[in-house]
């Protein structure tokens, strides 16, 4: 497997106040397949991919990556896995808005040991026009495929998502759904997408229902739609 | 790095902030430098001076000069004694030479052009006052009607502080200076000049195992050769002393008029303790702007990164390592300081900056051409201080917010201040949202705080450095109870001319703070017309003059220990009261005590005040001097400070306007999305401005009415270093109204930075910042 996560717990606040936001998830997941976690706010999913992207850290139970244990690594350990094993795209796109497209990508490449041709990325997410503009200058749809080219051009094994499509609107949202199954096809990344919207479900060789820090449902999906098929 | 391409476009978008930092590090380090360094060649090149011209370690006077064989015998014990004297002359505009034959040995006069007067007709000039004079070299003075051809023009070590007398307050080369002339010219000018006194001087150097008290005593066996003596004045006073038979014994009249240590003499070395003062205050100066600019630096950072949090979260979460956001961070503010630091420093060593404060620096000191030195460790200070504070302050800072989780950085999640949650209740909206955006910026509203302290305490320095020369100038015009003072050369007995006042002075020797300064014991008549008050009949007490009091602190009670030089002893007087004058530094007590404290006779006087011209022998006289010279000595010394007050009170401005515009704007920066939010509720530009920058007011009013009185507290603390050196008493006591000045400054500054700032708030709109957002 992929990834392997054992009784994987994390518990924020103390006391009366104390929520589990995972409590005791265990989890397979095979690499190069595209994984959907849907549940309600709250649930546990973003803890879940924070904890996959080495963002945060379990207070019990195991998170092997790829052989790695991610649970034990320290600080500087886990700089590394992101550097070199994770690609990132968050809600709001986190762009730097004084570089341009082009520059807010390099500023990733740059850290890279073997990243993606900038041309490629830029063209295979269709961007390639909006290269020397600023984030300000783009929609929200183009600025969320600058962050995806972002993400991708390290070639991570992993692309977590965090609500991608959250800030866009029915169109752009299908556009860049394009772009991230595209990824996955060209380069056999794995790719965890968390959501609210169980439409895009569909697209996804796994959906995973989490609630109240608990895994609820793994379904598998061997008739996955496209992503241009999608009813958002 | 390609996150580097941000840092023009930072600098391009926040060009204005930038700017205003960059000027504070090149308006400070250009002060610092130009100031330090003015100070350094100062220091360097008199310094330098004194040791090729040897500069005595002592003079003494006589009344009678000493026979060769005396003066043999003094050599003969290893001391080295060379015969300095002197005469005064007038010139024909009236100022006042006092001409000396070209030394050999000790205190040689240095040449800053010409050649040495060898012709009994060739003079050198002391420079500043062919300065003032306008005179150069080949042009031609008359003194008491002989011309002399003017040949050089240089500086002696034994005259670096222009003084007339030692108890002078201030020098005045327009009216009182010195000249060399050849032994030839010198005999020529005591021809002409014939009837006026002669001092007879003697400047000596001592060897290594010999002290000024054993010369001293050597001295003090010295006979008293009236033969030797053409003086009829002297012959006279003996006469009227021990009787025309001349039945006297050594024993009971001492040679010694005067004897100074040259640590006590005021004329010799003052200029370095004034420069050594403007070089630490140099020093100083930077390092507040150091200090405030770290501090101004560090809310910045935290700023910055508290905006740019996500950005920051983010680049983390793509696994960028923080020592490269740091460098990110730290290479603007490291490269403007730098380039601040060096333009600062470069043109502070530049003529420009030496060329504002030289003058102020040199003064009313009378100094060889200075050389310009380089000091490299002030160099190094300059150029490196800042970017070394910038990229430790930076440094220290980011690294704490750098070390944040990415998650809280990709949240925002930042610690709010308890403070916040202070109950308001009561107040009205505007009030309660002014106060929480206060305790908001705590950090900005402290920088605020301390620019307005520094502020504050800049421009009171400039005031009360104008105000108190300006108001003891006053003072002297005022309070001085005399157009005339003739020193007698010998102490004379009765003959008091017709309006004139007699007086018997001496002068005692104060050290305080390691200076030595000449305080004039005056013993005034009874019921005396000039010095209406009443003054001590005891020995062991003193009126002290109010001057000699503010400068020494002295109250009523209190005991004031006097050192004797010509005769070794210590006068321990009690402050008997404190009496209405600030003229120089002066105690009073009854002439007859004083005659008897000083053991002459009962009707001896060496002093005379007059409101006229005294008709008096000028054989009979040492030297004269008028309230108009004293005065203007005064004037003149305000003038010599006048670019350092308004550097002083420019850089206060600069410190205001650049400070209080830097924190405002990024108060403001950081509040824009609020701000398009309310401007999104309906608010107008008036009432943003009413919530987010009339808040300012209050820290500003607060602020200024908080640095008043600690800026007094502070200049009370360190005026008395300012003016350590200074022979008089300069009262520190700002007016009322200079706190008014002083408070409608700043509001003036301030109100000047929020209407800048209006239009930055006009500029935000609604749809640009939740674009941004977005």
């Amino acid at each position: 497997m992929f990834i392997e996560i054992k009784n994987a717990k994390k518990q924020y606040g103390t006391g009366e106040a104390a929520v589990y936001a995972l409590d005791g998830v265990d989890l397979s997941l095979e690499k190069g397949k595209v994984y959907v976690i849907l549940g309600p706010s709250g649930s546990g999913k973003s803890t879940l991919l924070n904890m996959i992207g080495g963002l945060d850290s379990l207070d019990s139970g195991e998170l092997i990556i790829d052989g790695r244990n991610i649970s034990s690594a320290d600080k500087k350990a886990l700089t590394v896995y992101r550097q070199e094993d994770v690609g990132f795209v968050f809600q709001f796109y986190n762009l730097i808005p004084d570089l341009s497209v082009e520059e807010n990508i390099e500023v990733v490449a740059d850290i890279s040991k073997s990243p993606l041709d900038m041309d490629e990325v830029l063209k295979a997410l269709d961007i390639e026009k909006y290269r020397k503009r600023f984030p300000k200058e783009l929609s929200g749809g183009q600025q969320q495929r600058v962050a995806i080219g972002r993400a991708m051009i390290k070639n991570p094994k992993l692309l977590l998502c965090d609500e991608l499509t959250g800030a866009l609107d029915t169109k752009s949202s299908l556009a860049v759904l394009k772009f991230v199954e595209k990824i996955n096809r060209s380069y056999g990344t794995t790719i965890i997408i968390i959501t609210h919207n169980e439409a895009i479900a569909d697209m996804a060789d796994s959906v995973i229902k989490i609630r109240d820090g608990k895994i609820a449902k793994i379904k598998e999906n061997p008739q996955k739609k496209a992503a241009a098929e999608l009813e958002l | 790095m390609v996150l580097n391409k941000r840092i023009f476009r930072e600098l391009k978008a926040n060009f204005a902030r930038y700017l205003a930092l960059f000027m504070l590090i090149t308006g400070g380090m250009f002060a610092c430098i130009a100031l330090s360094s003015s100070a350094d060649s100062v220091v360097t090149s008199v310094k330098d001076f004194m040791e090729h011209s040897n500069v005595e370690d002592g003079c003494f006077s006589v009344f009678v000069p000493l026979s060769d064989s005396e003066i043999d015998e003094l050599c003969s014990s290893g001391a080295e004694i060379e015969k300095q004297f002197n005469m005064d002359m007038l010139s024909d505009d009236g100022s006042k030479l006092r001409i000396f034959q070209s030394r050999k040995a000790i205190d040689i006069e240095h040449i800053d052009s010409g050649t040495a007067p060898e012709q009994e007709n060739e003079i050198m000039l002391e420079s500043s006052y062919a300065k003032a004079h306008d005179l150069h070299i080949g042009d031609s003075i008359t003194l008491s009607g002989k011309t002399m051809k003017i040949t050089a023009l240089g500086v002696a070590p034994d005259y670096d502080f222009l003084l007339e007398n030692y108890t002078d307050t201030a020098a005045n080369a327009e009216k009182f200076s010195i000249a060399f002339v050849s032994g030839k010219g010198y005999s020529l000018l005591r021809d002409v000049n014939k009837d006026s006194s002669e001092e007879f001087l003697y400047a000596y150097t001592l060897p290594e195992n010999m002290t000024h008290a054993q010369l001293k005593k050597l001295l003090d066996g010295s006979e008293l050769n009236i033969a030797e003596t053409d003086d009829k004045y002297i012959s006279e006073l003996i006469d009227r002393l021990f009787g025309t038979n001349g039945q006297f014994s050594d024993t009971d009249f001492n040679n010694i008029s005067f004897f100074m240590q040259r640590e006590s003499n005021p004329r010799i070395g003052a200029s370095l303790a004034k420069v050594g003062m403007y070089h630490v205050g140099g020093i100083i100066t930077g390092a507040v702007i150091l200090i405030l600019f770290a501090y101004i630096c560090s809310i910045f950072v935290i700023g910055t990164i508290e905006q740019e949090s996500q950005f920051i979260g983010a680049l983390y979460a793509m696994g960028v390592h923080r020592k490269k956001i740091m460098l990110h961070y730290i290479t603007l503010p490291v490269v403007i300081t730098l380039i601040g630091g060096i333009i600062g420093t470069v043109s502070g060593c530049s003529p420009l900056g030496r060329g504002l404060l030289t003058s102020s620096v040199i003064g009313p000191y009378s100094v060889p051409q200075v050389k310009d030195h380089y000091s490299v460790w002030l160099l190094v200070y300059g150029i490196l201080m800042p970017p070394v504070l910038a990229a430790a302050v930076n440094f220290i800072c980011l690294r704490r917010k750098l070390n944040t989780e990415p998650l809280r950085l990709l949240r925002k999640e930042q610690k709010e201040s308890r403070l916040l949650n202070i109950d308001l209740h009561g107040m009205g909206y505007f009030n309660r949202f002014r106060i929480r955006q206060i305790l908001r910026e705590l950090r900005i509203t402290a920088a605020m705080f301390g620019a307005i302290v520094m502020g504050v305490l800049l421009l009171m320095i400039a005031i009360v450095t104008y105000v108190c020369i300006d108001d003891l100038a006053g003072k002297y015009e005022n309070e001085i109870p005399y157009r005339y003072c003739y020193y007698m050369k010998y102490p004379d007995v009765g003959n008091i001319p017709e309006n004139a006042e007699a007086c018997y002075s001496k002068s005692l020797n104060y050290t305080y703070m390691d200076f030595t300064l000449q305080v004039t014991v005056m013993g005034v008549e009874e019921n005396s017309k000039r010095f209406p008050f009443e003054v001590s009949h005891d020995k062991n007490a003193v009126s002290v003059a109010e001057g000699t009091a503010v400068k020494y602190g002295l109250r009523k009670g209190d005991m004031f220990c006097l050192h004797d030089d010509v005769v070794g002893t210590d006068h321990n007087f009690k402050v008997d009261s404190i009496v209405p004058y600030s003229a120089g530094l002066n105690v009073f007590m009854n002439i007859d005590t004083a005659r008897e404290l000083f053991e002459v006779s009962d009707s001896c006087y060496n002093m005379l005040l007059s409101d006229e011209e005294l008709d008096i022998d000028s054989g009979r006289v040492l030297s004269v001097t008028t309230r108009e010279s004293m005065t203007s000595a005064v004037e003149t010394l305000l003038s010599d400070m006048m670019p350092m007050i308004i550097m002083t009170g420019v850089s206060a401005l600069a410190v205001y306007i650049s400070v209080l515009y830097i924190m405002m704007k990024m108060m403001i920066d950081r509040s824009a999305f609020q701000i398009s939010l309310i401007r999104i509720f309906g608010y107008h530009s008036n009432e943003i401005k009413r919530l987010y920058l009339d808040g300012n007011t209050l820290t500003v009013v607060i602020s200024a009415i908080i640095a008043l009185p600690a800026a007094k507290l502070i200049i009370d603390l360190i005026w008395p270093i300012m003016v350590y050196n200074q022979p008089a008493g300069y009262a520190c006591e700002p007016r009322l109204w200079h706190y008014a000045a002083i408070f409608a400054v700043t509001m003036l500054c301030y109100y000047i930075t929020n209407s800048i700032l209006m239009r930055k708030i006009r500029r935000i709109t609604p749809a640009e910042v939740l674009k941004d957002r977005q």
